[in-house]
């Protein structure tokens, strides 16, 4: 989508007519938490399907950085076993390409809080940016629990290791030990052996003196960003203090995937929407993620978290965000995050009465998922039997703008419901005199645009048809425009878009300090609500049914359904 | 938006088949196609499906062949794309050897059924044949085919279409042509008239070759060497050039199709110019063709690039295998000239998978890198997957092949045609090529013992 120019990337000519116009700088990637299971199941993977497609710089170099134990050649070896696992490109198929990835894995051992891990690390890093010509470039990937987030801002930054400045003096490790490699601080010492680099070789002979250096910092913060606003904008002041706004990017890996991001595109590249996309044409719209497994292994975050802060308040705000938003002035980062923050500042957070009256929330019971007995969620392993937490949330927004003024956008979200499906519909308003007057009025259905985000990826358009024989009885129909991935063919994973997004200095996929915060003061509102009025009675919908009775009431006391979902 | 392209595989997808094509009249292949959904949509039904089918076509897609039989061989690898690109395939037979043919049309239709059980993407196949004596029918039958409002890709496989018959009358409702150099008899004499070829007669129409698709990676790769500020400088003093490229493997044909190419591509992205009488052959080894020496300015600094064909055997005629800049020392030029700098991108010659390959950086003063990449090998349906995702005007490779025209202008006259291969004297040591029996659609009066196309449901 929208490619920005990075100050350190130059024009080469070269890349004219290929597919990626600009190439990224090589970095580091330090990675908090490597031992995690995001970082196995998708960091680690992203970033070697990167490399086979030499999107990744050939010089790059990732740091894990964790609690465990390890020498680089045990994490290594990790890596590669997961990397087999999860990846589609895997490292027995091409064992040489492997050999040149693997040189460019390090390992720091150190607890999140204790400073003199960090400066092990800027050590490390230095030691990395000698050997393979890194240029001082670093991306720090938190991957850890929430609790650690501050901590490790906080002490990247007494390491001088969050700016550039900073960098700079600090590239000489405080006790002196810099294993003999002096680093990027311009000392001509190792200027025969040392890489320094751009693009793909390197050379000693030009690195910047103090003062010149045009590395770049960069933090990308996973999801939950806080629990509430008060302890989200808690924790963009922490990372505030050390990093700034642009050096900060909070992912929401729904941004990362390619239906999401055609939400602009259909909306902005094609003439024939805009036009009804209003008050005046849509009746309703309604985002579903629906979603028939359980907690699985997540209970001990899932139920301290629940389904609003988890899924509504983050990826299914994101998603009305894309749909409400004003066209925005240009194709560029901030002006499509001002359009976005313009939404969520029309929505107005709920009062406690209206919280009772435009919000659900409910946990499943034991049931079936396609046939099979499914447990309820007090008795999945590790939820405690009493629990409280929502597996079940859905909302009524309304945005108050001139375009959207009076259309509720319902929002449900639910864990064991029948089926995985995620889909915006857009519901137009029925056609404003019926003509088929011997038709039963319940045959006609108004228009529904479906954008569908998963799994089956796609678009469609439901219309009112004949059907064919002697009377006028009409069928609703669907047209369909899918993806490839419905085919069986892979698309970028959202984790490799957005590494690679951040890597080239492109903010516009990630979220923005007010967004996250307008996003939970909405989020908040509710919990705020849900903490004065009786909550009801859970379990109060069976495993593998489409949520509690009262969801319904939500939708029909305004005269309305929720889409069937089939 | 696809960053990443995914070989075009069918393998692992269900697919529903209307079985072998059946013949039709002309004017009865609309009705015959909308059976064939009702046909597919009851299939699906009684598969479990939901009884719907996606009736989407997104392009229509002409595929220009020599004889039924190649028909359904590209019909295959059509199929292999069909869900990413649902669209009615007219397969256009144009049997120069069988004067009987009639004009008759076969229609067929082919989905594919994503694994999760979904709704099937269709492609709608009509395959229209002619012989010798009713060639000059196949426009008027091709022409009312085209679905309306949406863009016309035309794919000739083998050879080039310029003083083709058909091709010139079906020209100006085309979008796109499709070409493969690769299959071209007399490559240099083709690929320098092509630019001027279609300026003059279709400055509308859209052309692409599968040899510079071919050559993309290794674009992509050369291009990295230079991305970053230190080595940026570099790529203004590149004066020596080495292309090496693979000879077929059947033969031993030459063609310089992607070297020249190649050698176009870097020309006319780095400002170089032809000088006159540019393009030289160099007799340096009696086993092997000649060396082309082309010599091209970049200001006042002398540029050489030289095509250097190998013994090493590919599949595709004239595959690179090696490419390497040189930055000379400066005052030293020429062949052995002294190296201040190389950057070298080459497939690995030990057996391995065939996409195996290294680059290697080395700049005086500086340590040398050498890194292990792989190169994607992608097979015909892959490059057709991949330029039907383009609708429009490829300006890289036009400049590319107006460069590739000055270089070679008035080394070969020789024109393609199709047929079977010829092999420019001089140039080539070729196995003998047995043609092989010919097959009639069925239903064609006089069929002699022919093979339907085996894809039963």
């Amino acid at each position: 989508m929208v490619t920005l120019l990075n100050t350190n990337i130059i024009d080469n000519p070269l890349r004219e007519g290929l597919r990626f116009q600009h190439s990224a700088d090589p970095c580091v990637i330090v990675i908090f938490g490597v031992t995690g299971d995001l970082a196995h199941r998708k960091l680690l993977p992203a970033l070697y399907n990167l490399a086979v497609e030499r999107r990744l710089p050939a010089n790059s170099a990732i740091v894990g950085f964790a609690r465990r134990e390890l020498s680089d050649d045990v994490f290594r070896e990790q890596a590669r076993e997961s990397i087999e696992k999860y990846s589609r490109n895997k490292p027995s198929q091409r064992p040489a390409l492997w050999d040149t990835f693997v040189k460019g894995l390090y390992y720091v051992q150190s607890n999140f809080d204790d400073p003199e891990g960090f400066r092990t690390l800027a050590a490390r890093l230095t030691e990395v940016d000698a050997e393979r010509g890194t240029l001082g470039n670093r991306i720090y990937y938190l991957s850890t629990p929430p609790e650690y987030y501050t901590p490790i801002v906080n002490n990247l930054g007494a390491a001088g290791l969050a700016n550039t400045m900073a960098a700079v003096t600090a590239t000489a490790p405080p006790d002196g030990s810099g294993n003999g490699s002096s680093g990027n601080g311009g000392n001509g010492a190792a200027a025969n052996t040392v890489q320094l680099n751009t693009g793909y070789l390197s050379t000693g002979q030009l690195a910047p003196l103090p003062g010149t250096d045009t590395s770049w910092k960069r933090i990308i913060v996973e999801k939950p960003f806080g629990r509430d606003l008060a302890s989200a904008q808690q924790l963009n002041r922490d990372i505030g203090e050390i990093f700034t706004e642009e050096q900060i990017y909070r992912i929401d890996h729904y941004l990362g995937k390619e239906t999401v991001q055609n939400i602009l595109v259909f909306r902005f590249a094609n003439g024939i929407w805009e036009p009804i996309w209003s008050r005046r044409y849509i009746d309703n719209v309604q985002i579903t993620v629906a979603e028939s497994l359980g907690v699985e292994d997540r209970a001990s975050y899932y139920d301290t978290s629940g389904a609003l802060r988890d899924m509504l308040q983050n990826h299914m705000m994101q998603l009305l965000t894309l749909v409400a938003m004003e066209p925005p002035a240009a194709f560029e980062t901030q002006a499509v995050r001002d359009e976005k923050a313009k939404v969520l500042r029309a929505i107005k957070p709920f009062t406690i009465q209206e919280v009772a009256h435009n919000t659900v929330r409910g946990q499943y019971g034991p049931g079936a998922i396609y046939g099979k007995p499914v447990p309820g969620y007090r008795q999945e392993h590790g939820v405690p039997p009493t629990s409280e937490t929502e597996t079940y949330v859905a909302a009524r927004f309304f945005v108050d703008n001139w375009r959207w003024s009076g259309v509720p956008f319902y929002l449900r979200h639910g864990k064991r419901l029948p089926k995985r499906d995620t889909e915006i519909a857009i519901q137009f308003k029925p056609a404003p005199l019926s003509l088929f007057q011997h038709t039963a009025a319940d045959e006609m259905q108004p228009n529904a645009l479906v954008l569908h985000i998963q799994p089956d990826e796609g678009i469609s358009i439901t219309f009112e048809s004949k059907v064919p024989g002697p009377n006028i009885r009409l069928r609703s129909v669907d047209m369909t425009f899918r993806y490839g991935a419905s085919f069986g063919v892979e698309v970028t994973d959202a984790y490799e878009r957005l590494i690679m997004d951040c890597m080239m200095g492109d903010s516009t996929l990630f979220t923005r300090r007010d967004e996250v915060e307008l996003m939970w003061q909405i989020a908040t509102s509710i919990l705020d609500g849900w903490s004065h009025i009786p909550a009801p009675t859970f379990p109060n919908y069976r495993a593998g049914s489409w949520g509690p009775a009262n969801a319904d009431m939500l939708v029909e006391r305004d005269g309305r359904t929720w889409r069937r979902l089939l | 938006m696809a960053d990443t392209h995914v070989p075009a595989q069918s393998d692992s997808l269900e697919s529903i088949n209307t079985g072998p094509a059946r013949p039709v009249a002309l004017e009865n292949i609309e009705t015959r196609l909308n059976e064939l959904w009702r046909e597919v949509a009851s299939t699906a039904q009684n598969r479990g499906g939901s009884g719907a089918v996606t009736m989407a076509q997104v392009l229509n897609l002409i595929v220009h062949a020599p004889s039924y039989d190649a028909a359904s061989e590209y019909m295959q690898e059509t199929e292999l794309i069909t869900g990413r690109h649902p669209c009615r395939v007219i397969s256009m037979v144009q049997d120069h050897d069988d004067p009987d043919m009639p004009v008759q049309g076969l229609v067929s239709m082919f989905c594919q059924i994503p694994p999760a059980g979904g709704r099937q993407v269709c492609c709608e196949q009509v395959t229209v044949t002619s012989g010798s004596n009713s060639l000059r029918q196949l426009p008027a039958a091709v022409l009312p085919l085209l679905l309306s409002d949406l863009p016309v890709f035309l794919w000739w496989p083998q050879g080039a279409p310029f003083d083709d018959y058909v091709f010139r009358q079906l020209a100006d409702s085309l979008n796109r042509l499709i070409v493969d150099s690769a299959t071209f008899e007399n490559p240099e004499g083709t690929l320098s008239r092509i630019s001027s070829v279609l300026k003059s007669n279709w400055p509308r129409l859209a052309s692409t070759d599968m040899n510079w698709g071919r050559l993309t990676t290794w674009r992509e790769i050369i291009a990295s060497f230079f991305d970053g500020p230190a080595l940026r400088p570099y790529l203004e003093r590149i004066g020596r050039v080495t292309i090496e490229y693979s000879m077929s493997g059947k033969g031993r044909t030459v063609n310089r199709g992607q070297a020249l190419m190649m050698a176009g591509w870097l020309a006319s992205r780095l400002g170089w110019q032809a000088n006159d009488n540019a393009y030289r052959l160099v007799h340096a080894d009696d086993q092997l063709p000649p060396i082309v020496h082309l010599s091209l300015r970049s200001g006042k600094r002398p540029v050489e690039i030289y095509l250097r064909p190998t013994m090493r055997q590919a599949e595709v005629p004239g595959s690179l295998c090696k490419v390497r800049l040189v930055v000379p020392t400066q005052g030293t030029a020429g062949q052995q000239g002294e190296v201040q700098a190389s950057f070298e991108v080459a497939l690995c010659d030990e057996p391995g998978d065939p996409g195996d390959a290294w680059s290697e950086v080395q700049v005086e003063g500086m340590t040398p890198t050498h890194r292990n990449i792989h190169l994607d090998a992608f097979s015909r349906a892959d490059l057709l997957d991949i330029e039907l995702e383009v609708y429009s005007r490829d300006k890289v490779y036009e400049e590319t092949m107006n460069m590739v025209a000055a270089l070679i202008k008035g080394v070969s006259s020789g024109r393609d045609t199709e047929g079977p291969r010829r092999l420019i004297s001089g140039e080539a040591i070729s196995a003998a090529q047995t043609q092989p029996p010919r097959n009639r659609p069925p239903g064609t009066p006089g069929t002699p013992g022919n093979t339907p196309r085996g894809n039963m449901p």
